[in-house]
């Protein structure tokens, strides 16, 4: 499965989810932690 | 320290950084000398060492140094310890400058008992002026 990780998820959540075998991307990943509105997160999660 | 960029080996040992399936997420090496030689996912190493030469090994966790750049790269030194709020970010609800992480997020954590450290540890885009900040601002929820 694919996760697209908002900021405000714990790393410890993303290394979880990865350590099961699932694919994490976060905002920070993407570029979009520090100036990153909710409507950028959708339209970036729906592409990845 | 120089890196072993020998011949008869891949270009780009970690050409699968790119966080996608298969994503390398730790980085398995080895010095000899000044030498740095990385191992391969199926357990070959760059260079032509012989394997008992090398002389010290270890992995690092790539996560965990993508997270600490990202947070260096991402955020403006000036937005430490400062609370805002941005329509269209989290519901305009109080979140740390130039973040996306919500104030009321790091004040659980602190009802729950963990310190600092264990905190930034969660949120390594934070420094301890947040924590600070987020101690001092009313509580959310």
């Amino acid at each position: 499965m694919r996760f697209f990780l908002d900021d405000d998820v714990p790393v410890s959540v993303a290394s979880m989810l990865r350590g099961h075998g699932h694919v994490c991307r976060t905002a920070a990943d993407a570029g979009l932690a520090a100036e990153g509105q909710n409507d950028n997160l959708s339209v970036y999660a729906g592409l990845c | 320290m120089a890196t072993d960029t020998g011949t008869n080996r891949r270009p780009h040992p970690p050409d699968s950084c790119s966080g996608r399936d298969g994503a390398l997420r730790e980085l398995r090496f080895a010095t000899r000398g000044a030498k740095i030689y990385v191992q391969y996912p199926d357990g070959s190493w760059s260079g032509d060492p012989m394997p008992g030469q090398l002389s010290y090994g270890q992995a690092t966790a790539l996560d965990l140094v993508g997270a600490k750049i990202s947070a260096a790269a991402g955020r403006d030194e000036g937005s430490a310890g400062k609370v805002v709020t941005r329509r269209g970010v989290q519901g305009s609800k109080p979140i740390f400058a130039g973040t996306r992480i919500p104030v009321a997020s790091v004040q659980r954590y602190l009802r729950a008992g963990f310190d600092t450290a264990a905190i930034l540890a969660e949120y390594p885009s934070l420094t301890e002026a947040d924590i600070e900040a987020a101690q001092q601002f009313p509580a959310a929820s």
